[in-house]
Protein backbone atom coordinates (compact mmCIF):
# COMPACT_ATOMS: atom_id res chain seq x y z
CA UNK A 1 0.00 0.00 0.00
CA UNK A 2 1.71 3.37 -0.99
CA UNK A 3 -1.41 5.79 -0.79
CA UNK A 4 -4.65 5.85 1.00
CA UNK A 5 -7.73 5.45 -1.64
CA UNK A 6 -11.12 6.40 -0.60
CA UNK A 7 -11.94 2.59 -0.08
CA UNK A 8 -8.97 2.78 2.83
CA UNK A 9 -10.18 6.18 4.27
CA UNK A 10 -13.89 3.76 4.30
CA UNK A 11 -12.30 0.70 5.91
CA UNK A 12 -10.40 3.23 8.03
CA UNK A 13 -13.36 5.08 9.75
CA UNK A 14 -15.29 2.32 9.89
CA UNK A 15 -12.54 0.22 11.83
CA UNK A 16 -12.73 3.13 13.96
CA UNK A 17 -16.84 3.47 14.46
CA UNK A 18 -16.21 -0.25 15.10
CA UNK A 19 -13.22 0.39 17.69
CA UNK A 20 -15.53 3.07 19.53
CA UNK A 21 -19.05 0.92 19.77
CA UNK A 22 -16.70 -1.76 21.58
CA UNK A 23 -14.91 0.61 23.77
CA UNK A 24 -18.20 2.38 24.46
CA UNK A 25 -18.62 1.76 28.44
CA UNK A 26 -14.66 1.96 28.96
CA UNK A 27 -14.29 5.43 27.60
CA UNK A 28 -17.64 6.52 29.71
CA UNK A 29 -16.26 5.02 32.71
CA UNK A 30 -13.04 6.91 32.46
CA UNK A 31 -15.25 9.67 31.80
CA UNK A 32 -17.10 9.22 34.98
CA UNK A 33 -13.39 9.93 36.83
CA UNK A 34 -13.44 13.05 36.29
CA UNK A 35 -16.06 14.39 34.23
CA UNK A 36 -20.02 13.36 33.33
CA UNK A 37 -19.72 9.65 31.78
CA UNK A 38 -20.51 10.25 28.29
CA UNK A 39 -17.77 10.37 26.16
CA UNK A 40 -18.93 6.69 25.21
CA UNK A 41 -22.11 6.96 24.66
CA UNK A 42 -21.72 10.89 22.87
CA UNK A 43 -18.71 9.50 20.44
CA UNK A 44 -20.88 6.37 19.60
CA UNK A 45 -24.06 8.34 18.33
CA UNK A 46 -21.34 10.00 16.40
CA UNK A 47 -19.84 7.08 14.95
CA UNK A 48 -23.26 5.36 14.22
CA UNK A 49 -23.98 8.66 12.23
CA UNK A 50 -20.27 8.02 10.65
CA UNK A 51 -20.88 4.67 9.86
CA UNK A 52 -24.45 4.83 7.73
CA UNK A 53 -22.63 8.01 6.26
CA UNK A 54 -19.93 5.76 4.81
CA UNK A 55 -22.50 3.68 3.23
CA UNK A 56 -23.21 6.46 0.46
CA UNK A 57 -19.51 7.67 0.39
CA UNK A 58 -17.85 4.89 -1.99
CA UNK A 59 -17.74 7.59 -4.90
CA UNK A 60 -16.21 10.08 -3.41
CA UNK A 61 -12.99 11.41 -2.94
CA UNK A 62 -10.93 11.18 0.25
CA UNK A 63 -11.08 15.10 0.95
CA UNK A 64 -14.68 15.27 0.33
CA UNK A 65 -15.25 11.65 2.43
CA UNK A 66 -13.39 13.46 5.58
CA UNK A 67 -15.42 16.52 5.04
CA UNK A 68 -18.17 14.93 5.21
CA UNK A 69 -16.77 12.61 7.98
CA UNK A 70 -16.42 15.81 10.17
CA UNK A 71 -19.82 17.69 9.14
CA UNK A 72 -21.63 14.23 10.72
CA UNK A 73 -19.77 14.26 13.90
CA UNK A 74 -19.83 17.97 14.68
CA UNK A 75 -23.37 17.79 14.04
CA UNK A 76 -24.91 14.25 16.32
CA UNK A 77 -21.91 14.29 18.97
CA UNK A 78 -22.45 17.51 20.84
CA UNK A 79 -20.42 18.98 23.42
CA UNK A 80 -15.79 19.50 23.04
CA UNK A 81 -16.15 16.50 21.71
CA UNK A 82 -18.06 16.58 18.86
CA UNK A 83 -16.68 19.93 17.98
CA UNK A 84 -12.90 18.76 18.17
CA UNK A 85 -13.88 15.95 16.29
CA UNK A 86 -15.41 17.75 14.07
CA UNK A 87 -12.70 20.35 13.47
CA UNK A 88 -9.72 17.14 13.31
CA UNK A 89 -11.49 15.73 10.28
CA UNK A 90 -12.60 18.70 8.62
CA UNK A 91 -8.71 20.40 8.71
CA UNK A 92 -7.89 16.83 7.19
CA UNK A 93 -10.38 17.35 4.64
CA UNK A 94 -8.60 20.99 3.83
CA UNK A 95 -5.42 19.80 4.03
CA UNK A 96 -6.24 17.02 1.54
CA UNK A 97 -7.78 19.08 -0.49
CA UNK A 98 -11.34 18.41 -2.84
CA UNK A 99 -8.90 17.23 -5.81
CA UNK A 100 -6.50 14.57 -4.73
CA UNK A 101 -7.87 10.49 -5.79
CA UNK A 102 -5.95 9.31 -2.94
CA UNK A 103 -3.99 10.68 0.21
CA UNK A 104 -0.01 10.28 -0.14
CA UNK A 105 1.86 9.22 2.79
CA UNK A 106 3.58 12.67 2.86
CA UNK A 107 -0.07 14.61 2.19
CA UNK A 108 -1.25 12.45 5.53
CA UNK A 109 1.73 13.76 7.18
CA UNK A 110 0.25 17.61 6.85
CA UNK A 111 -2.99 16.51 7.46
CA UNK A 112 -2.54 14.82 10.90
CA UNK A 113 -0.28 17.90 12.32
CA UNK A 114 -3.22 19.80 10.64
CA UNK A 115 -5.90 17.87 13.03
CA UNK A 116 -3.31 18.61 15.68
CA UNK A 117 -3.04 22.46 15.01
CA UNK A 118 -7.07 22.52 15.00
CA UNK A 119 -7.12 21.05 18.34
CA UNK A 120 -5.08 23.50 19.67
CA UNK A 121 -7.29 26.37 17.75
CA UNK A 122 -10.58 25.05 19.02
CA UNK A 123 -9.74 24.08 22.34
CA UNK A 124 -6.69 26.09 23.64
CA UNK A 125 -4.86 22.92 24.49
CA UNK A 126 -1.50 22.87 24.66
CA UNK A 127 0.71 20.00 25.29
CA UNK A 128 0.01 18.10 28.77
CA UNK A 129 -2.99 19.42 29.14
CA UNK A 130 -4.47 16.48 29.70
CA UNK A 131 -6.98 16.01 26.28
CA UNK A 132 -7.35 14.76 22.83
CA UNK A 133 -4.35 17.11 21.56
CA UNK A 134 -1.92 14.09 24.06
CA UNK A 135 -2.36 11.82 21.75
CA UNK A 136 -2.98 13.51 18.77
CA UNK A 137 0.33 15.82 18.68
CA UNK A 138 2.53 12.82 19.65
CA UNK A 139 0.70 10.77 16.38
CA UNK A 140 1.08 12.83 13.90
CA UNK A 141 5.04 13.40 14.84
CA UNK A 142 5.74 9.77 15.10
CA UNK A 143 3.99 9.42 11.68
CA UNK A 144 5.85 12.23 10.04
CA UNK A 145 9.76 11.23 11.79
CA UNK A 146 8.68 7.47 10.43
CA UNK A 147 8.18 8.64 7.11
CA UNK A 148 11.41 10.86 7.03
CA UNK A 149 13.40 7.93 8.00
CA UNK A 150 12.29 6.58 4.84
CA UNK A 151 9.75 3.99 6.66
CA UNK A 152 7.06 2.78 4.32
CA UNK A 153 3.59 3.80 4.82
CA UNK A 154 2.29 0.94 6.97
CA UNK A 155 4.80 1.38 8.89
CA UNK A 156 4.06 4.82 9.76
CA UNK A 157 0.77 4.64 10.62
CA UNK A 158 1.79 1.47 13.21
CA UNK A 159 4.16 4.16 14.51
CA UNK A 160 1.40 6.65 14.84
CA UNK A 161 -0.49 4.52 16.31
CA UNK A 162 2.07 3.12 19.24
CA UNK A 163 2.45 7.06 20.03
CA UNK A 164 -1.12 7.90 20.18
CA UNK A 165 -1.51 4.55 22.59
CA UNK A 166 1.64 5.85 24.75
CA UNK A 167 0.56 9.52 24.41
CA UNK A 168 -2.84 8.05 25.77
CA UNK A 169 -1.71 6.12 28.54
CA UNK A 170 0.43 9.50 29.58
CA UNK A 171 -1.97 11.31 30.56
CA UNK A 172 -2.72 9.37 33.39
CA UNK A 173 0.04 11.33 34.97
CA UNK A 174 -1.45 14.75 34.20
CA UNK A 175 -3.64 17.35 35.59
CA UNK A 176 -6.23 18.79 33.57
CA UNK A 177 -5.93 22.44 32.08
CA UNK A 178 -8.88 22.22 30.17
CA UNK A 179 -12.24 20.85 29.08
CA UNK A 180 -14.43 19.44 32.21
CA UNK A 181 -12.21 17.51 34.23
CA UNK A 182 -9.84 21.04 34.79
CA UNK A 183 -12.80 21.68 37.40
CA UNK A 184 -11.50 19.07 39.41
CA UNK A 185 -7.59 20.37 39.65
CA UNK A 186 -5.70 17.67 41.35
CA UNK A 187 -8.38 15.11 41.55
CA UNK A 188 -7.78 14.84 37.50
CA UNK A 189 -4.53 13.10 38.23
CA UNK A 190 -4.60 9.17 37.99
CA UNK A 191 -7.00 8.35 35.06
CA UNK A 192 -6.29 8.27 31.47
CA UNK A 193 -8.27 11.20 29.67
CA UNK A 194 -11.40 10.24 27.52
CA UNK A 195 -10.64 12.42 24.45
CA UNK A 196 -7.01 10.86 24.32
CA UNK A 197 -7.94 7.49 24.60
CA UNK A 198 -10.83 7.84 21.66
CA UNK A 199 -7.54 9.07 19.30
CA UNK A 200 -5.70 6.27 20.06
CA UNK A 201 -8.51 4.12 19.26
CA UNK A 202 -8.69 6.06 15.66
CA UNK A 203 -5.04 5.93 14.78
CA UNK A 204 -5.36 1.80 15.53
CA UNK A 205 -7.79 1.95 13.04
CA UNK A 206 -5.55 3.76 10.69
CA UNK A 207 -2.80 1.08 11.56
CA UNK A 208 -5.36 -1.46 10.59
CA UNK A 209 -6.09 -0.58 6.77
CA UNK A 210 -1.78 -0.33 6.90
CA UNK A 211 -1.58 -4.29 7.58
CA UNK A 212 -1.71 -7.32 5.99
CA UNK A 213 -4.60 -8.90 5.05
CA UNK A 214 -5.65 -11.87 7.30
CA UNK B 1 -32.01 2.96 37.86
CA UNK B 2 -35.31 3.75 38.25
CA UNK B 3 -36.75 6.21 36.02
CA UNK B 4 -39.72 7.06 34.26
CA UNK B 5 -38.17 6.80 30.48
CA UNK B 6 -39.13 4.74 27.55
CA UNK B 7 -35.91 4.60 25.34
CA UNK B 8 -33.16 6.46 27.22
CA UNK B 9 -31.96 7.86 24.14
CA UNK B 10 -35.00 9.77 23.27
CA UNK B 11 -35.43 11.27 26.68
CA UNK B 12 -34.93 14.97 25.13
CA UNK B 13 -37.01 14.50 22.86
CA UNK B 14 -39.93 13.28 24.69
CA UNK B 15 -39.52 15.67 27.79
CA UNK B 16 -40.08 18.45 25.10
CA UNK B 17 -43.13 16.78 23.82
CA UNK B 18 -44.58 16.82 27.59
CA UNK B 19 -43.41 20.15 28.32
CA UNK B 20 -45.53 21.60 25.16
CA UNK B 21 -48.24 19.40 26.08
CA UNK B 22 -48.39 21.07 29.39
CA UNK B 23 -47.88 24.66 28.03
CA UNK B 24 -49.03 24.68 24.67
CA UNK B 25 -49.83 28.58 25.55
CA UNK B 26 -46.01 29.35 26.28
CA UNK B 27 -43.83 27.31 24.31
CA UNK B 28 -43.59 25.39 20.80
CA UNK B 29 -41.40 22.08 19.95
CA UNK B 30 -40.06 22.11 17.11
CA UNK B 31 -39.53 18.46 16.88
CA UNK B 32 -37.22 18.47 12.99
CA UNK B 33 -34.66 21.30 14.35
CA UNK B 34 -35.14 20.17 17.94
CA UNK B 35 -35.50 23.22 19.65
CA UNK B 36 -37.96 24.87 21.48
CA UNK B 37 -40.09 28.60 21.01
CA UNK B 38 -42.47 30.61 22.39
CA UNK B 39 -45.43 30.03 21.17
CA UNK B 40 -46.42 33.53 20.41
CA UNK B 41 -43.29 34.39 18.36
CA UNK B 42 -42.26 38.31 19.49
CA UNK B 43 -41.57 40.67 16.99
CA UNK B 44 -39.12 43.64 16.74
CA UNK B 45 -37.81 42.93 19.96
CA UNK B 46 -34.03 42.13 20.64
CA UNK B 47 -33.85 37.86 20.62
CA UNK B 48 -32.31 35.96 23.43
CA UNK B 49 -31.23 32.52 22.53
CA UNK B 50 -29.88 29.75 25.18
CA UNK B 51 -28.80 26.45 25.07
CA UNK B 52 -27.12 23.71 26.83
CA UNK B 53 -27.13 20.32 27.84
CA UNK B 54 -30.12 18.88 29.14
CA UNK B 55 -30.95 17.82 32.69
CA UNK B 56 -30.51 20.89 34.31
CA UNK B 57 -34.29 21.89 33.80
CA UNK B 58 -35.79 24.30 34.23
CA UNK B 59 -32.77 25.81 32.97
CA UNK B 60 -32.89 26.67 30.14
CA UNK B 61 -36.06 25.16 28.19
CA UNK B 62 -38.50 26.36 31.52
CA UNK B 63 -37.64 29.88 30.91
CA UNK B 64 -38.95 30.63 27.42
CA UNK B 65 -41.59 32.92 27.26
CA UNK B 66 -42.82 36.69 27.69
CA UNK B 67 -40.27 38.35 29.60
CA UNK B 68 -37.38 35.40 29.43
CA UNK B 69 -35.63 33.85 26.20
CA UNK B 70 -37.12 33.67 22.77
CA UNK B 71 -35.59 29.96 21.78
CA UNK B 72 -33.82 27.01 23.21
CA UNK B 73 -32.12 24.58 21.79
CA UNK B 74 -31.61 21.72 24.03
CA UNK B 75 -28.50 19.18 23.75
CA UNK B 76 -28.46 15.65 24.79
CA UNK B 77 -28.23 14.69 28.61
CA UNK B 78 -25.14 16.94 29.80
CA UNK B 79 -24.02 17.73 26.48
CA UNK B 80 -23.92 20.83 24.94
CA UNK B 81 -26.58 21.51 21.70
CA UNK B 82 -24.74 20.85 18.23
CA UNK B 83 -24.25 23.87 15.68
CA UNK B 84 -27.35 22.76 13.47
CA UNK B 85 -29.59 23.53 16.30
CA UNK B 86 -28.04 26.54 17.36
CA UNK B 87 -28.42 28.28 14.04
CA UNK B 88 -31.69 27.08 13.43
CA UNK B 89 -32.87 28.47 16.72
CA UNK B 90 -30.97 31.65 15.86
CA UNK B 91 -32.98 31.94 12.45
CA UNK B 92 -36.24 31.34 14.33
CA UNK B 93 -35.63 33.73 16.92
CA UNK B 94 -34.27 36.63 15.01
CA UNK B 95 -37.41 39.29 15.41
CA UNK B 96 -35.21 41.87 13.60
CA UNK B 97 -33.48 43.76 16.29
CA UNK B 98 -30.51 41.64 16.85
CA UNK B 99 -29.84 38.30 18.68
CA UNK B 100 -27.65 37.53 21.79
CA UNK B 101 -27.03 34.02 22.52
CA UNK B 102 -26.18 33.79 26.43
CA UNK B 103 -23.61 30.94 26.17
CA UNK B 104 -22.75 29.40 29.73
CA UNK B 105 -18.83 29.26 29.96
CA UNK B 106 -18.43 25.14 30.02
CA UNK B 107 -15.87 24.43 26.64
CA UNK B 108 -18.47 22.36 24.65
CA UNK B 109 -20.92 25.05 24.83
CA UNK B 110 -18.56 27.66 24.05
CA UNK B 111 -16.99 25.52 20.91
CA UNK B 112 -20.61 24.85 19.50
CA UNK B 113 -21.74 27.84 19.51
CA UNK B 114 -18.43 29.40 17.97
CA UNK B 115 -18.84 26.87 15.57
CA UNK B 116 -22.77 27.77 14.77
CA UNK B 117 -21.87 31.69 14.89
CA UNK B 118 -18.56 30.84 12.02
CA UNK B 119 -20.95 28.90 9.97
CA UNK B 120 -24.25 31.70 10.02
CA UNK B 121 -21.47 34.25 9.14
CA UNK B 122 -20.98 33.01 5.27
CA UNK B 123 -25.01 34.03 5.66
CA UNK B 124 -24.78 37.73 7.21
CA UNK B 125 -26.35 36.73 10.31
CA UNK B 126 -24.63 37.71 13.56
CA UNK B 127 -25.30 37.44 17.34
CA UNK B 128 -23.82 38.79 20.41
CA UNK B 129 -22.50 36.15 23.00
CA UNK B 130 -23.04 36.57 26.61
CA UNK B 131 -20.38 34.53 28.19
CA UNK B 132 -22.12 33.19 31.56
CA UNK B 133 -19.01 32.30 34.40
CA UNK B 134 -19.99 33.20 37.77
CA UNK B 135 -19.06 29.82 39.42
CA UNK B 136 -16.51 31.00 42.48
CA UNK B 137 -15.18 27.33 42.55
CA UNK B 138 -13.10 27.79 39.78
CA UNK B 139 -9.70 30.19 39.91
CA UNK B 140 -9.49 32.88 37.06
CA UNK B 141 -6.86 31.38 35.75
CA UNK B 142 -5.25 29.32 32.66
CA UNK B 143 -4.79 26.64 34.27
CA UNK B 144 -8.64 25.34 33.96
CA UNK B 145 -11.07 25.67 31.09
CA UNK B 146 -12.42 28.92 33.24
CA UNK B 147 -15.34 29.96 35.61
CA UNK B 148 -18.50 27.70 34.93
CA UNK B 149 -21.46 29.34 34.01
CA UNK B 150 -24.28 28.26 36.29
CA UNK B 151 -27.01 29.93 38.57
CA UNK B 152 -26.32 33.52 36.83
CA UNK B 153 -27.23 32.21 34.09
CA UNK B 154 -31.26 32.46 35.56
CA UNK B 155 -30.73 35.34 36.22
CA UNK B 156 -29.46 37.06 33.14
CA UNK B 157 -31.80 35.98 31.26
CA UNK B 158 -34.55 37.04 33.46
CA UNK B 159 -32.93 40.15 33.88
CA UNK B 160 -32.06 40.64 30.20
CA UNK B 161 -34.81 39.15 29.30
CA UNK B 162 -37.19 42.34 30.49
CA UNK B 163 -34.69 44.82 28.66
CA UNK B 164 -35.26 43.04 25.76
CA UNK B 165 -39.01 42.87 26.12
CA UNK B 166 -39.22 46.33 27.47
CA UNK B 167 -37.43 47.63 23.99
CA UNK B 168 -34.21 48.45 24.93
CA UNK B 169 -31.72 48.19 21.32
CA UNK B 170 -29.14 45.28 21.23
CA UNK B 171 -25.87 47.47 22.69
CA UNK B 172 -27.95 47.84 25.68
CA UNK B 173 -29.60 44.15 26.17
CA UNK B 174 -26.13 43.30 25.91
CA UNK B 175 -24.48 45.48 28.33
CA UNK B 176 -27.36 44.93 31.03
CA UNK B 177 -26.62 41.04 30.75
CA UNK B 178 -23.19 41.52 31.23
CA UNK B 179 -23.41 43.72 34.10
CA UNK B 180 -25.69 40.81 35.98
CA UNK B 181 -22.61 38.56 34.75
CA UNK B 182 -20.48 41.08 36.37
CA UNK B 183 -22.50 41.26 39.23
CA UNK B 184 -23.83 37.58 40.56
CA UNK B 185 -21.48 34.95 41.47
CA UNK B 186 -22.13 30.98 42.49
CA UNK B 187 -20.69 28.35 44.64
CA UNK B 188 -22.33 24.95 44.96
CA UNK B 189 -22.43 21.64 47.32
CA UNK B 190 -23.45 18.24 46.40
CA UNK B 191 -24.50 15.26 48.72
CA UNK B 192 -25.02 13.07 46.00
CA UNK B 193 -23.97 12.30 42.49
CA UNK B 194 -26.96 11.86 39.57
CA UNK B 195 -27.78 8.92 37.29
CA UNK B 196 -27.77 9.74 33.44
CA UNK B 197 -30.34 7.43 31.35
CA UNK B 198 -27.73 6.10 29.11
CA UNK B 199 -25.43 5.30 31.67
CA UNK B 200 -27.92 3.66 34.44
CA UNK B 201 -26.80 4.04 37.66
CA UNK B 202 -24.65 6.84 39.65
CA UNK B 203 -21.60 8.97 37.94
CA UNK B 204 -20.06 8.49 41.28
CA UNK B 205 -20.64 7.23 44.89
CA UNK B 206 -19.52 9.04 47.85
CA UNK B 207 -20.09 8.13 51.52
CA UNK B 208 -22.92 8.79 53.99
CA UNK B 209 -21.08 11.58 55.99
CA UNK B 210 -19.42 13.27 52.57
CA UNK B 211 -20.49 16.13 50.62
CA UNK B 212 -18.39 17.63 47.61
CA UNK B 213 -18.09 20.86 47.48
CA UNK B 214 -17.50 23.11 44.53
CA UNK B 215 -19.34 21.14 42.02
CA UNK B 216 -21.36 22.13 38.94
CA UNK B 217 -24.12 21.16 36.72
CA UNK B 218 -23.41 17.49 35.29
CA UNK B 219 -23.16 15.06 38.53
CA UNK B 220 -19.41 15.48 37.96
CA UNK B 221 -17.57 15.16 41.26
CA UNK B 222 -17.03 18.73 43.08
CA UNK B 223 -13.31 20.31 44.23
CA UNK B 224 -13.30 19.18 47.73
CA UNK B 225 -14.60 15.88 50.00
CA UNK B 226 -15.60 17.20 52.94
CA UNK B 227 -17.18 15.82 55.96
CA UNK B 228 -21.21 16.44 56.22
CA UNK B 229 -22.12 19.32 58.58
CA UNK B 230 -25.21 21.16 60.04
CA UNK B 231 -27.16 23.17 57.53
CA UNK B 232 -25.78 26.39 59.49
CA UNK B 233 -22.63 25.54 58.45
CA UNK B 234 -23.39 24.46 55.21
CA UNK B 235 -24.83 27.66 54.34
CA UNK B 236 -21.30 29.64 55.66
CA UNK B 237 -19.83 27.59 53.25
CA UNK B 238 -21.94 28.15 50.49
CA UNK B 239 -22.39 31.77 51.30
CA UNK B 240 -18.29 32.96 52.57
CA UNK B 241 -16.53 31.98 49.38
CA UNK B 242 -19.10 33.68 46.90
CA UNK B 243 -19.66 36.79 48.93
CA UNK B 244 -15.43 37.03 49.67
CA UNK B 245 -14.99 36.42 45.73
CA UNK B 246 -17.72 39.16 44.73
CA UNK B 247 -16.91 41.65 47.35
CA UNK B 248 -20.48 43.56 47.44
CA UNK B 249 -20.85 47.01 49.32
CA UNK B 250 -21.27 47.09 52.93
CA UNK B 251 -25.45 46.92 53.72
CA UNK B 252 -25.58 46.13 49.59
CA UNK B 253 -28.95 45.05 48.52
CA UNK B 254 -28.73 41.33 47.50
CA UNK B 255 -30.84 39.02 44.99
CA UNK B 256 -30.07 35.46 46.76
CA UNK B 257 -31.05 32.31 44.74
CA UNK B 258 -30.85 29.19 46.11
CA UNK B 259 -31.52 26.53 43.65
CA UNK B 260 -31.36 22.82 44.18
CA UNK B 261 -29.88 20.32 42.15
CA UNK B 262 -32.91 18.01 41.33
CA UNK B 263 -33.20 15.31 44.71
CA UNK B 264 -33.60 17.83 47.46
CA UNK B 265 -36.81 18.60 48.50
CA UNK B 266 -38.05 22.23 48.90
CA UNK B 267 -37.99 21.99 52.41
CA UNK B 268 -34.44 21.59 53.02
CA UNK B 269 -34.07 23.71 50.13
CA UNK B 270 -35.95 26.49 52.63
CA UNK B 271 -34.29 24.73 55.76
CA UNK B 272 -31.18 25.86 54.19
CA UNK B 273 -32.60 29.14 52.68
CA UNK B 274 -32.92 30.63 56.29
CA UNK B 275 -29.74 30.23 57.46
CA UNK B 276 -28.30 31.49 54.19
CA UNK B 277 -30.19 34.61 54.63
CA UNK B 278 -29.46 35.13 58.57
CA UNK B 279 -25.36 34.39 58.14
CA UNK B 280 -25.68 37.59 55.12
CA UNK B 281 -27.79 39.62 57.78
CA UNK B 282 -25.22 38.72 60.63
CA UNK B 283 -21.95 39.61 57.35
CA UNK B 284 -24.12 43.18 57.17
CA UNK B 285 -26.17 42.43 53.69
CA UNK B 286 -29.59 42.87 52.94
CA UNK B 287 -31.23 40.20 51.37
CA UNK B 288 -34.26 42.09 49.32
CA UNK B 289 -35.12 39.43 46.73
CA UNK B 290 -34.84 35.44 47.09
CA UNK B 291 -35.96 32.55 44.69
CA UNK B 292 -35.60 28.90 45.75
CA UNK B 293 -36.48 25.72 44.16
CA UNK B 294 -35.26 23.73 41.29
CA UNK B 295 -33.87 25.97 38.91
CA UNK B 296 -30.71 24.92 37.39
CA UNK B 297 -30.36 20.75 38.74
CA UNK B 298 -27.94 17.79 37.61
CA UNK B 299 -31.11 15.40 36.62
CA UNK B 300 -31.66 13.47 40.43
CA UNK B 301 -28.51 15.02 42.27
CA UNK B 302 -28.63 16.18 46.01
CA UNK B 303 -27.56 19.56 46.49
CA UNK B 304 -27.79 23.06 46.54
CA UNK B 305 -25.91 26.14 44.47
CA UNK B 306 -26.22 29.38 46.13
CA UNK B 307 -26.16 32.64 43.32
CA UNK B 308 -26.01 36.02 44.77
CA UNK B 309 -26.08 39.06 42.89
CA UNK B 310 -25.79 42.28 44.33
CA UNK B 311 -28.44 44.74 42.70
CA UNK B 312 -28.98 48.29 41.80
CA UNK B 313 -32.25 49.80 41.22
CA UNK B 314 -32.22 48.76 37.48
CA UNK B 315 -31.45 45.85 37.82
CA UNK B 316 -34.23 45.13 40.63
CA UNK B 317 -37.00 46.93 38.20
CA UNK B 318 -36.23 44.53 35.79
CA UNK B 319 -36.13 41.26 37.87
CA UNK B 320 -40.06 42.20 38.93
CA UNK B 321 -41.16 43.02 35.63
CA UNK B 322 -43.62 40.77 34.26
CA UNK B 323 -42.46 37.25 33.04
CA UNK B 324 -44.77 34.31 32.15
CA UNK B 325 -42.42 30.85 31.51
CA UNK B 326 -43.18 27.51 32.51
CA UNK B 327 -40.98 28.06 35.31
CA UNK B 328 -41.17 31.55 36.04
CA UNK B 329 -44.39 33.71 36.49
CA UNK B 330 -45.35 36.57 38.08
CA UNK B 331 -47.21 39.97 37.38
CA UNK B 332 -49.00 38.45 34.20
Amino acid sequence: METISTADLIRCLAGFAQRVADARDELSALDAATGDADHGANLARGTIALAAMLADAGGQRPGEVLRQAGLVMVDTIGGSSGALYGTVFLRMAAAVGPQARAIAPEMLAQALQAAAQGITDRGRARPGDKTMLDAMQPAATAYAGALSQGDSLPAALRAAADAAAQGAAATAAMRARRGKSSYVGDRSIGTVDPGAASVALLFAAMAQIGAPAP
Amino acid sequence: MKKFINDPRDVVTDYLTGLEAAHPGVVRFDRDSRILLRAQPARGKVALVAGGGSGCEPLHTGFVGRGMLDAVCPGAIFTSPVPRQIIAATRAADAGAGVVHIVKNFTGEVMNFGIAQEIMAFDGIRAETVLVNDDVTVPDDDDSAGRRGLGATVLVEKIAGAAAERGDDLARVVAIARQVVARARTFSVGLTSCTTPERGRPTYVMAADEMDLGIGISGSPGRDRVPLAPARDVARMLADPVLDDLRPAPGAQLLVMLSGLGGTPESELYLLYGDVASHLRDRGFDPVRALVGNLVTSLDQQGAALTILALDDELTALWDAPVHTQALRWGM
